[in-house]
């Protein structure tokens, strides 16, 4: 069966791979918050950095096309209300690419990141602010992370399933219900042996882990993210 | 069976779970839900991290388990993507790699072609000849009879025969046990076809 990839961490030998997952934590952050405020040339610059980042990650967009399709639902629905709402195609546009470079940074933070390294490096950091369980909250996003990718590889299971049965279009209140119940069932399923399996290999959420190292690559990666943020709050 | 008590070295380890899920290792009869790292590599480094092993000796430990077990072109692989013979050894060298002193692997040749179940069964003889412990929880005998040195048939959760390989082949088509007609316990096994 085809299996879903988005979302999923590839190993690569690239900058984004190599970065720490704090800098590249700290980099979507800025690249988001810079989003809210930049004009129309300032989201068409991020835009196009994050294209290229995308190109440099060698990023499978063809693997991706199913999963792509929920995601430009979504485009045309803010697109089409923006619109509505505003009257002003640049604007509709504006919130639109928002949108997709927030969905980018998504995909390329989780394919250039493994969820237990982002733990690794968040819990280092947390364990540092008093009253914080650094360790917890770390194993806590981990875990979050690692049960996004069993959605769509869920999503994917049931809907492959349902086609090979010859599934006929019903209602579509009837259709979606079945279908989010037979999912998050799966789902479910899924996580029950993520459990069991974590069980087995002495998984304790609450245990420090080193912390990893930072390198020549942090230093690109977030000089480049402060010329691209500037840059686009400029122009 | 739902009740009873687990001694390992003459040491009750029922309720200990940290102490028994360190020396009792678990292949699942689905690899696929024991996979828990994004590459072989780091899932193979995960029950060493969580047993809090040095860097060296996780290495170390990582290049001879993907050594033995015929992995080391796939190390940057995700799991996800390997073959099922592939997915099954990386399950067992997931826990080898925390040095249990059991093994027990749960139908490890269910959905394996061919191909796999020889890679499989030959990577358990290795590691029975290294000196590992291995229990084999399977219904098909045809595949490993021949290489065990203990058997325990089990039906509706009680044990019905214990004893070697030869003094229990008789009684096993009774249980519902699949046997080639005529086959000697020498015969039973895979990697003599």
């Amino acid at each position: 069966m085809a299996e879903a990839l988005i979302f999923h961490y590839r190993e690569q030998h690239t900058l984004l791979c190599r970065a720490n997952p704090v800098i590249k934590f700290l980099a979507v952050l800025i690249l988001c918050l810079v989003l809210i405020k930049a004009s129309l040339a300032g989201v068409l610059l991020i835009t196009l950095v994050l294209l290229i980042g995308a190109g440099m990650q060698r990023l499978p967009i063809t693997h991706y096309k199913r999963e792509l399709r929920f995601f430009a639902l979504l485009m045309i629905l803010i697109l089409v209300t923006e619109y509505l709402a505003q009257q002003d195609i640049l604007q509709a546009i504006t919130a639109a690419l928002r949108f997709f470079c927030i969905i980018l940074c998504g995909m390329l933070i989780a394919d250039a990141t493994a969820p237990d390294d982002l733990a690794r490096a968040l819990g280092s950091l947390l364990d540092r602010i008093p009253f914080v369980h650094g360790a917890v909250v770390a194993s806590t996003i981990e875990l979050t992370l690692s049960i996004l990718p069993l959605i769509f590889d869920a999503s994917l299971e049931v809907v492959t399933a349902r086609k090979a049965r010859l599934e006929r279009r019903r209602n579509p209140y009837t259709a979606i219900t079945s279908l989010a119940s037979a999912i998050f069932s799966l789902l479910l399923d899924k996580a029950q042996e993520l459990s069991l399996a974590l069980e087995a290999r002495n998984f304790d959420p609450a245990r420090k882990r080193p912390a990893l190292p930072y390198s020549i690559s942090d230093l690109i990666l977030f000089i480049l993210t402060l010329l691209v943020a500037v840059g686009s709050l400029v122009v | 069976m739902q009740a009873g008590t687990i001694l390992l070295d003459g040491l009750d380890v029922t309720k200990d779970r940290k102490k028994r899920m360190h020396t009792i290792g678990l292949v699942f009869q689905d690899a696929d839900t024991q996979m828990v790292g994004q590459t072989v590599e780091k899932d193979i480094r995960f029950g060493m991290e969580n047993l809090g092993l040095e860097k060296e000796e996780q290495n170390q430990k990582l290049e001879q388990v993907l050594g033995l077990l015929d992995l080391s072109a796939q190390r940057s692989q995700r799991p996800r993507t390997l073959s099922g013979g592939e997915k099954r050894r990386l399950a067992i060298a997931g826990v080898l790699v925390m040095d249990p002193k059991l093994l027990i692997l749960d139908e490890p040749f269910a959905n394996l072609d061919y191909r796999s179940v020889k890679s499989v069964l030959s990577t358990l003889l290795r590691l029975q000849q290294e000196g590992h412990t291995i229990i084999l929880v399977s219904h098909e005998v045809d595949k490993t009879l021949s290489h065990a040195d203990q058997v325990l048939v089990l039906e509706s959760g009680h044990i019905v025969a214990s004893g070697t390989p030869h003094a229990v082949l008789p009684i096993l088509s009774q249980h519902g046990i699949y046997l080639p007609q005529g086959a000697a316990v020498e015969d039973l096994s895979w990697l003599k076809r």
